[in-house]
């Protein structure tokens, strides 16, 4: 079939501007780094959650140990038995640890997905989810920034649009995600007032209530339950001394990582190789993490 | 309650810590006592709202400091067990005003 000059200069055109549109979307290295923070923002939130839920566990089973001790500080009738780490103060944490994985969700599918329904999806869940951080306030104009720019629009300039809706999405993203992983640094400072210290509050307690019940009683049964109650209560402070550590340090690093990508995506100059080496620096302490809780 | 918490719970490992290097019974008890009031005083301040300005919370926390240094000091036998309870005590009204200044 013969072409008309028109249908060639037509046609050379399109695909010159799908070159220029191809040009302008983001980079492997780009793409890559996406795909690697938003595993580690996936493995970082699993981790912590398990952590809120465990350590609240361990705080039950320190706090039964008073109980069955006699402590007169400890009433259950009056306090909950999960105090200091209620299942309210419990809540209230793993929203902002939904809203960051989340996040990472959402990058996932800006970077690999065409289906505008699924990029929606990702962009409500995430939106609903950081709404719920204590502190963190989304207005609406800064939702709907994100709510535009996933609209990928035709297929001929979905690379071009999706370099600048990851752009977009990670700029407008950007101050909330650091307020949420302050939030986190707060938690598991070791040297904080927050998480940290109830925990390890609670296995003093644990101790002043030994203490009090070996010299008050002097049978078997209550020497076993003072000794039971002594041990459990320096294994979890070592314990919880190790794990604490090993979470910051990992958040710590996803910090770092979030701030490289939100430059990364302003300048195809930044060199991804940071991100990899923060994400694989928190993978790294992930697994210890896992040594230590198991 | 910024940073006091942390030193309410310092004092409380130490005074347990004291209590673990004591014989005496009578002291033994005194710090246990001791040791169930710093329990009380840190659940109570767990919810509170503190001013790190207030005069109180800054005598609470200079009582609470010089309270673990001397049951430091006691267990390692530069200090006396009585010394080291007397500071605790003091610390513990400090914090007590504190508590009723805060409301």
């Amino acid at each position: 079939m013969k072409r008309t000059p028109i249908k060639s200069i037509l046609l050379t055109l399109s695909v010159s501007l799908a070159f220029i549109a191809a040009g302008c979307g983001l980079t492997v290295q780009q793409r890559a780094g996406a795909l690697r923070f938003s595993e580690a923002t996936s493995d970082l939130s699993s981790l912590v959650e398990e952590e809120i839920t465990k350590s609240r566990f361990d705080v039950i089973a320190m706090n039964e140990l008073r109980v069955k001790l006699g402590d007169e500080n400890f009433d259950p009738k009056k306090t909950p038995i999960d105090t200091p780490l209620t299942l309210d103060h419990a809540k209230r944490r793993i929203d902002a640890i939904s809203a960051l994985k989340e996040y990472g969700t959402l990058l996932h599918a800006l970077v690999t997905t065409d289906q505008e329904e699924n990029l929606k999806i990702a962009a409500d869940k995430f939106l609903t989810n950081i709404r719920k951080v204590p502190g963190v306030t989304l207005d609406d104009q800064k939702a709907g920034a994100i709510g535009q720019a996933i609209v990928l629009g035709g297929r001929f300039l979905v690379e071009h649009k999706r370099a600048t809706a990851t752009r977009q999405v990670t700029e407008v993203a950007h101050p909330h995600i650091v307020k949420i992983i302050e939030l986190l640094e707060r938690e598991f400072d070791p040297k904080g007032e927050h998480w940290t210290l109830g925990y390890e509050s609670c296995a003093e307690f644990l101790i002043t209530a030994a203490n009090s019940a070996k010299s008050s009683s002097n049978d078997l049964a209550s020497v076993a339950l003072v000794r039971e109650a002594r041990m459990l209560a320096s294994a979890n402070q070592e314990k919880f001394k190790g794990i604490s550590e090993k979470v910051i340090e990992a958040i710590h690093k996803l910090r770092k990582a979030e701030s490289n990508l939100v430059e990364a995506f302003k300048s195809q100059d930044v060199s991804m190789e940071d991100i990899d080496s923060y994400v694989t620096e928190v993978q790294e302490l992930i697994k210890v993490y896992k040594l230590i809780r198991s | 309650m910024p940073g006091l918490g942390r030193q309410l719970l310092a004092t409380l490992k130490d005074v347990n810590a004291l209590l673990e290097d004591t014989n005496d019974k009578n002291r033994k008890a005194e710090l246990e006592q001791q040791a169930s009031k710093l329990v009380k005083q840190i659940s109570e301040l767990v919810e509170k709202t503190l001013n790190e300005a207030d005069q109180e919370y800054k005598d609470a926390e200079k009582g609470l400091k010089d309270a673990s240094k001397t049951c430091k000091e006691a267990v390692k036998g530069l200090q006396s067990v009585a010394e080291a309870i007397e500071k605790v005590a003091d610390a513990i009204s400090l914090v007590e005003k504190l508590i009723a200044a805060v409301g």
